[in-house]
């Protein structure tokens, strides 16, 4: 008898799969960035 | 606040010397412009486009991947978004930051920006984004201004 994968499990997988691509997929990135207003020509 | 329409914003750029040989190869997107002062782009634009290119480690110059036609876009747009963010933007307005292409003396090719921080052409200035500074053309690479786009 071949082991059947659940629906949850399979849910499961997928959804661990999506967050592990995601991880890998960005990159955290340190520091901030500055965002002066605009001196205008009057 | 002094505004430049698209037709006057052309006009003083012709006047200032930038005039690419073919009318195709300048774009001006928008009907309206503000001009930045002086001031404000080489200090606190600067100060800030640094922060930008450090915070997604685009501080390096990499040949076509990261090279100066895409320093000069990135800055181009870095500006129009600070403009946009601005409190006291003027309504329906960009900002009269551009990129500019054209051949140097040296033959080889580069990329920059181009401002207008005055109403006349004496307000048109040049901005190397990959030093962060104002930066002077000679009238021959005036001459060789292969593409303007605002």
């Amino acid at each position: 008898m071949q082991p059947k994968l659940s629906a949850f499990s399979f849910q499961l997988s997928a959804l661990l799969l999506a967050l592990l691509l995601t991880g890998c997929a960005t990159t955290e990135r340190k520091g901030s960035i500055q965002t002066p207003p605009v001196e205008y020509v009057k | 606040m002094k505004l430049l329409s698209n037709f006057e914003l052309q006009t003083t750029l012709a006047l200032a010397g930038v005039a690419p040989a073919s009318p195709y190869a300048t774009s001006i997107a928008d009907r309206t412009y503000a001009l930045p002062t002086l001031n404000f782009l080489g200090g606190a634009f600067s100060t800030a486009l640094w922060s930008f290119q450090q915070f997604f480690e685009v501080l390096r110059w990499t040949p076509e991947a990261n090279d100066c036609d895409d320093f000069a876009r990135i800055a181009a747009g870095f500006a129009q978004m600070l403009h946009y963010l601005t409190p006291n933007r003027p309504p329906a307005t960009a900002l009269a930051v551009g990129e500019l292409w054209y051949v140097k003396d040296s033959g080889e090719g580069h990329a920059i920006n181009v401002a207008l921080c005055g109403p006349s052409p004496d307000g048109v200035v040049f901005y190397e984004p990959q030093t962060r500074q104002l930066v002077k053309l000679t009238d021959t690479e005036l001459a060789r201004v292969t593409i303007v786009r605002f």
